[in-house]
């Protein structure tokens, strides 16, 4: 399964201390986002990735490490990604 | 409305009307009103609404006839049988009543509801915060708060010590450069407010209290004659406080974050989702521009000697 930002979706970014504001321009609606959403929203916007290639680019950073923790801190981002409409789930 | 003196026009003002006048143009054409960037053309029959705007604005400009009028507000009788048995009054605006008819004896401040109304559902040429808004050494602080928290007495109490009032209900946004325009309205009060803020400020002028409103016991506090003579200076956001009133306790400012701040005024704007990224640019502004705070506070002295360190502060930092 692939995750990619939603259709229509225009995203604007504002950020103090860590902590990330994001503007979505289809809905309206503005939403928090900790680091983790903040960059995983950043790769997808570069295009649609699968949730391995995503773990992934988060192990680079050290932080992040350990990758069943990182599978399962992505898995919960990326459904409430969802359900706040910022993100999508397709197939190939 | 200009009077000529020595050569030159002078605004007139509306304690210079002569008397009777105010609620003679009240019950005919209307009164025209310069009420911070808006004029208002108000129209009532009723005698409640001529003392109340005779004693809340009689340091106000007024207009003459020839003037662009923003908003007509019109506070009349109820009609038919309401006009003689449970009398009521009534706002209109364009020929709507946007509210629900109100006992009579709520007409004024059913008129300051109505001209807040009138400016939250239309004035999209600013970002409109639901907040009280004072200034000092030209640095805003903006109050946003729910109704309860003490908002309207904290401003009543600051304005009256030091700080100038900007507004004490709408923050008045720039889309430009997200400065802030100032409304100068009479301040809101309720409740035991109304008591508190009186022995605050001994010789302040209220208007006559009404109760049993939706919000209580309400009069409104005149704002300050020197205050409106500043009516044209902006100034620019530099603090964010959420301000609490907890009998008993100590006063507490405690920062907080930026991000959850903005989502809060966002929640707190009458047009931020009309404006869109407009107003997500303007509010992301005023929140890099200021310090965020939440504050509690159950004593008006010590309120006062908090929000004057913050300026001192402000000049060490």
């Amino acid at each position: 399964m692939l995750y990619r930002i939603r259709k229509g979706c225009r995203l604007h970014w504002a950020c103090w201390d860590d902590v990330y504001v994001v503007f979505e321009e289809l809905s309206g609606q503005t939403h928090q986002m900790d680091p983790v959403k903040a960059f995983l929203l950043h790769l997808l916007n570069d295009g649609a990735q699968e949730l391995d290639a995503l773990v992934t680019e988060f192990a680079s950073v050290p932080e992040f490490a350990d990758s069943v923790r990182i599978s399962a801190l992505l898995t919960k981002a990326m459904d409430e990604l969802c359900t706040h409409g910022l993100v999508e789930a397709t197939y190939r | 409305m200009h009077a000529r003196v020595g050569g030159s026009d002078l605004p007139v003002i509306l304690s210079e009307l002569p008397s009777n006048s105010v609620a003679r143009k009240l019950a005919a054409d209307g009164l025209i009103l310069q009420v911070g960037p808006f004029s208002f053309r108000l129209i009532s029959p009723i005698d409640l609404v001529a003392e109340g705007v005779t004693a809340m604005y009689a340091d106000y400009e007024v207009l003459d006839e020839s003037r662009f009028v923003d908003y007509t507000v019109t506070i009349t009788h109820g009609r038919g049988l309401r006009r003689w048995v449970g009398r009521q009054a009534v706002f209109e605006f364009d020929g709507a009543e946007p509210f629900i008819p109100l006992p009579v004896d709520h007409a004024f401040p059913l008129l300051e509801w109505s001209m807040n109304w009138c400016i939250s559902m239309h004035a999209h040429h600013y970002l409109l915060l639901h907040s009280a808004v004072i200034e000092r050494e030209g640095c805003a602080v903006i109050m946003p708060a729910p109704p309860g928290s003490g908002k309207s007495t904290l401003c009543a109490g600051l304005v009256n010590r030091g700080w100038r009032l900007l507004s004490d209900e709408l923050a008045l946004i720039s889309l430009i450069d997200a400065t802030i325009t100032p409304l100068g309205r009479p301040i809101s009060l309720k409740n035991q407010s109304i008591e508190i803020i009186r022995a605050f400020v001994p010789d302040a002028v209220f208007s006559q209290v009404v109760h049993d409103t939706s919000k209580g016991s309400v009069s409104l506090l005149k704002a300050p004659r020197e205050h409106l003579l500043r009516i044209n200076e902006i100034a620019r956001p530099r603090w964010v406080i959420f301000p609490q009133y907890e009998a008993g306790a100590i006063p507490q400012l405690s920062a907080r974050s930026k991000a959850s701040s903005m989502l809060e005024l966002g929640r707190n704007s009458f047009n931020y989702v009309v404006l869109g990224l407009k107003g997500f640019e303007i509010l992301s502004k005023v929140i890099d521009a200021s310090d965020c705070y939440d504050f509690q506070y159950s004593q008006l002295n010590d309120a006062v000697a908090v929000f004057d360190e913050l300026v001192s502060r402000r000049g060490r930092d």
